[in-house]
């Protein structure tokens, strides 16, 4: 894997739900990006990556991910997390039986 | 249709009770992450982009009345009201969730062996020229045996036997099966044959023509769907239906729990109670009187089920793409839909006639993009994580 750029934040999935998370400031997860914490120094991202890892009983494939501060909050760098951030591409979905 | 034996349903219950012990274990902690991922993805329970994805085996594509409710019913009652069709034959739930999962003259063969796509695709290579028929089974198993002996199992992505032949080359394996065939053939003393009948006999060859042989007049929509949709049976009066799971503008292969419901109501009623699930991701009723295909007909423009595209440029193959796979490198679904939209919009597909678009998002190959006349392949472009590029392959006409 590439070396990682600041700043990032602590990204992951929910256990039970398989939504995406982030941590937010107060070490809890949030499932809006808008809520994480954005962490700017290499050790600091560390030592928030481990105290994730820690909490298996909450959240599953924990990882950092590169963002860049945005007017709504932290933007994702990859176009892969801002797919993860944003959800699928609104298509229609298949009929359902009239009301 | 296959027939499931008291043995495969007391597999299939085991294997459930003991999934839900894993997942319980899990939860509780007693099961960390990395002892549970093993577990979870030998039971189809995929982690992806936005959340987790439940994959169901439909062994041969088939499926009864039954068994098509009864995916209607997980669709509905544990994911969002839909499920997603597969080039798996199979049906994925893109979001289960981890807690309701628990809960939830002579004839024989010429054999070919190491063709697939994927990452590495490749054309099968002719091991053996004609097989008898009898001896399929043992000599497939030397195949087998010698792969097993040669297999990288170092790495995953070489773990095949397309790449075993390449990299011994098709002459030596071909004398390892050989010598490994005259070793083994007499072991299976016709056990293969006797059980090779009794799965004939749930295969049981149509009855004679009993009905009208031609289709019943009915308006232009109806006739163009039975020149698109429709394919020769075996029996003069029945007819093959393709039902399209590619409405323009949706993804391809979804269907909601309505729809499968009613596409088991209809097999059930007039398709002898048999589904099969195709590769390009649309629903097969392959027994269907040519007497009853107006009503049919009817009944699936209603669901929103009568499209008119079989074999053609917007029924197309679109794996799931970013939108979903945490594998992928660029979003496939979005191009389908406007693929398929823009061309609806210029009523030219007909006049175009039969063409292959598959659309892939990654080099895995899930939508089998080397195989289209058009095939679309999403790729990461070095350098640049902001943009995902799309690499374009025409092939010629292919034959269907």
């Amino acid at each position: 894997m590439s070396r990682i750029a600041m700043p990032v934040v602590v990204a992951a999935n929910d256990l039970f739900d398989g939504d995406p998370v982030w941590m937010t400031p107060g070490g809890n997860w949030s499932r809006s990006l808008a809520d994480a914490e954005v962490i700017g120094d290499l050790a600091g991202a560390e030592a928030r990556l481990a105290a994730a890892m820690a909490q298996a009983d909450r959240v599953v494939g924990v990882y950092m991910a590169e963002v860049r501060p945005g007017p709504f909050g932290p933007v994702p760098v990859d176009f892969r997390e801002r797919v993860r951030a944003r959800g699928p591409a609104p298509f229609a979905l298949p009929a359902q039986a009239a009301e | 249709m296959y027939a499931y034996s008291e043995f495969d349903e007391d597999f299939v219950r085991a294997r459930v009770r003991q999934f839900r012990d894993q997942v319980e274990r899990r939860i509780d902690g007693r099961l960390t992450e990395d002892e549970f991922r093993p577990l979870r993805l030998m039971n189809g329970l995929y982690l992806q982009l936005h959340a987790y994805m439940l994959r169901v085996a439909i062994p041969y594509g088939t499926l009864n009345a039954l068994q098509m409710r009864q995916l209607a019913m997980i669709a509905e009652r544990w994911d969002r009201g839909y499920g997603h069709f597969t080039t798996r034959q199979n049906i994925q739930f893109n979001w289960p969730r981890l807690r309701l999962v628990r809960r939830g003259d002579e004839t024989g063969f010429e054999v070919s062996v190491g063709g697939g796509l994927g990452r590495t695709p490749m054309l099968g290579q002719v091991i053996r020229d004609f097989l008898p028929e009898a001896d399929l089974l043992p000599y497939l198993e030397a195949i087998l045996g010698v792969y097993n002996r040669l297999d990288r199992r170092d790495n995953k992505y070489k773990a095949r036997i397309k790449i075993a032949v390449h990299e011994i080359g098709l002459e030596t394996l071909r004398d390892e099966v050989e010598v490994r065939f005259a070793e083994t053939r007499a072991e299976f003393g016709g056990a293969d044959r006797v059980l090779l009948a009794g799965i004939a006999g749930h295969f049981a060859p149509p009855a004679p023509p009993d009905g009208p042989e031609t289709i019943p007049p009915g308006s232009p929509a109806f006739h163009a769907w039975c020149d698109t949709n429709l394919a020769a049976h075996r029996r003069a009066d029945h007819a093959i239906v393709t039902v399209s799971l590619k409405t323009p503008g949706q993804a391809p292969g979804d269907a909601s729990a309505w729809q499968m419901r009613l596409l088991a109501d209809l097999a059930e009623r007039y398709g002898h109670d048999k589904i099969r699930i195709s590769h390009r991701q649309n629903v097969v009723l392959p027994h269907m009187r040519k007497a009853d295909l107006p009503t049919v007909f009817a009944a699936l423009a209603d669901a929103g089920l009568a499209a008119t595209n079989a074999g053609h440029l917007s029924d197309i193959i679109a794996c799931p793409g970013l939108d979903y796979c945490a594998l992928a490198s660029a979003r496939s679904i979005p191009v389908a839909q406007q693929v398929a939209q823009h061309f609806e919009a210029l009523k030219i597909e007909h006049e175009v006639g039969p063409l292959r678009l598959n659309i892939s998002g990654c080099i895995n190959a899930c939508a089998h993009h080397h195989v289209a006349e058009i095939g679309i392949l999403g790729l990461e472009r070095a350098g640049s994580r902001l943009t995902r590029s799309r690499r374009v392959a025409i092939r010629p006409r292919m034959p269907p």
